[in-house]
């Protein structure tokens, strides 16, 4: 039971880190991938879902950076088929960028949808074939595969097409700049800034580490994992201190033939690095059995959680399952100290 | 038993008061222990003979009084579980051996704190189980071994670190009288062999009579 305990609070860190971690992360790839230097998005959003970029901001941008300015649409639709189906505007260039597994890039105007690999997987989908978005049939030209899960498990369909779907008819989400010409993107950001009052301009490097509700998720994920964490200290320590309880008076004997306290929290200590590391281990298999199940659930939408578990995240886990280990023998620590041999000895 | 030797341990009015001061185990214990000489301590049940044990061992504090080792307080020994396992080897009336330990494990138990190597420790706890008689059982855990077995593993224990002072607690109380008198001549051997003091709590008039000197306690008082 003890090293059930330990290793479900193990596996809830682990699960809730490794899935928001791999948001985060596959945010940070997909940005990576546009290759652009800066991303722009309305000041107040706190999302890029939550971002809306005027028409007449857009066309600022472009006045100022020219082909150099990339629109993106983004948003989730409820589907039959997923209910958080993740929807992707993009312009012709954009379009064209992805890598394809199959068929050829969308064509502006003609109700054709990009699908991603993951996706087409799932749903048993071909080029030629139709998919039902937002109450419309479209045409799938082709399956496309970029290495982001959640860009892999979205839907990929023209411009305009996207802002009609996600209700953000003229608006866009984000704005990809590429700037590298004009100076460092801490300096060109800082010009959109201070040229767009609505706008946020940032480095895209920075991006990701400054969605406001990135860091909200963070935060409550951290607060899941310490309180998890504690769960498993109380469970781990209490089992500790029945173990002193029913072991006085071998402690006792041991201490009768000359064992210091610290040669039997030794032995304790043993015990729970042990308990803490199965625990660990058991941990990370029972939070690998949730991902694969949550992401086979069709209720999550496809991509948003990895079926793997990083190798920092299973170290830093096995890190805390020491920590753990330790802060667990506190308790029978103080026990043992204030033990006198004969006294236990005497204990039935 | 003519000859006379220099005292080694000097026990001077030794008190133990419990239970808040209504219980008065000890009450102004006085003798001395020459060096190698095997005393039996009896009397009743009750009488304090386990807590004067305790109090000699370290394993408890008394209330009054003091217990001398070659002229040296106790605590001038420093950490009383240095002191334990370096000069005491205990024998309790229940064997008490650890029973998640096999034998050999149990018997190098006094030495695992004092920086002697796991191979050491096991060659000698083998050794002396062989002159035990149970070799044979070092790997056997407590529960697959008879009571005599059992109680001489106990007493392999107490002697593995060559104890300048053994202190036994009704160490055959429990054992057949063929299996006693075995316990008994493998403790007074070594013993007399390696020159160690013995205190034997007894009830027993045949055992005591083995000793060099009997002392009779009742009611926390020697008589």
């Amino acid at each position: 039971m003890t090293l059930l305990g330990a290793a479900l609070g193990i596996a809830v860190y682990v699960s809730i880190h490794a899935i928001t971690g791999n948001i985060v992360s596959e945010t940070r790839r997909v940005i990576a991938g546009y290759d652009t230097d800066i991303t722009v998005q309305t000041r107040d959003a706190a999302t890029p879902g939550a971002s809306r970029i005027s028409p007449e901001d857009f066309a600022g941008l472009q006045d100022m950076f020219g082909q150099d300015v990339f629109p993106l649409v983004v948003g989730t639709l409820r589907e039959q088929w997923n209910p958080y189906a993740l929807i992707i505007g993009v312009s012709d260039r954009l379009g064209s960028r992805f890598g394809f597994l199959e068929g050829r890039p969308l064509a502006a105007g003609k109700h054709e949808v990009m699908v991603g690999v993951l996706t087409a997987r799932r749903l048993g989908l071909r080029p030629d074939g139709i998919l039902s978005v937002g109450s419309r049939e479209y045409r799938i030209c082709g399956i496309y595969s970029v290495g982001s899960n959640i860009i892999d498990g979205a839907v990929v369909v023209d411009l305009a097409e996207a802002q009609q779907l996600v209700g953000k008819e003229g608006f866009i989400n984000l704005a990809m700049v590429r700037a590298s010409d004009r100076g460092t993107a801490q300096k060109v950001s800082g010009e959109i800034n201070a040229r767009f009052p609505r706008l946020k301009a940032q480095p895209s490097s920075d991006f990701v580490a400054n969605i406001r509700i990135f860091k909200a998720v963070e935060t409550f994920a951290l607060a899941i994992a310490l309180i998890s964490f504690v769960g498993a200290c109380l469970v781990v320590s209490n089992t500790l201190a029945m173990a002193v309880v029913e072991r006085t008076r071998e402690i006792g004997i041991l201490m009768a033939v000359g064992w210091r306290p610290y040669l039997v929290l030794r032995v304790l200590f043993a015990e729970s690095i042990m308990l803490c590391l199965c625990g660990a281990v058991a941990g990370n298999g029972l939070a690998l059995l949730i991902l694969r199940a949550l992401n086979r659930s069709r209720a999550i939408g496809f991509g948003w959680v990895p079926v793997v578990i990083a190798p920092e995240n299973f170290l830093y886990s096995l890190g805390l399952s020491m920590i753990l280990a330790c802060i667990a023998l506190l308790w029978p620590t103080v026990v043992v100290f204030r033990l006198s041999p004969a006294e236990a000895i005497r204990r039935e | 038993m003519s000859e006379v030797r220099r005292d080694f341990l000097a026990v001077r009015g030794l008190s133990k008061l419990y239970e808040n001061g209504q219980v008065h185990a000890l009450k102004g214990i006085t003798f001395n222990v020459a060096a190698g000489e095997t005393i039996a301590l009896m009397g009743p049940s009750g009488c304090g003979k386990s807590t004067l044990l305790s109090i000699i061992g370290l394993l408890d504090h008394p209330t009054g009084g003091s217990v001398e080792i070659e002229g040296r307080a106790q605590k001038d020994y420093g950490s009383s579980y240095l002191f334990r396992a370096q000069m005491v080897g205990f024998v309790f009336q229940f064997h008490h051996l650890i029973p998640s330990m096999t034998l050999a494990e149990n018997v190098e138990a006094p030495l695992v704190g004092l920086g002697i190597s796991r191979h050491e420790r096991r060659k000698r706890a083998i050794e002396l189980l062989e002159q035990m008689g149970i070799g044979h059982r070092a790997r056997f855990f407590p529960n697959r071994v008879s009571g005599g077995e059992r109680q001489r593993a106990a007493l392999a224990r107490a002697l593995i670190n060559s104890p300048r002072l053994i202190l036994a607690d009704e160490p055959t109380g429990n054992l057949d009288s063929a299996t006693g008198e075995s316990i008994m001549d493998h403790l007074l051997s070594h013993a007399r062999r390696n020159a160690a003091s013995a205190i034997i709590a007894t009830h027993n008039p045949d055992i005591a009579a083995r000793a060099d000197r009997m002392l009779r306690m009742k009611d926390g008082r020697l008589e």
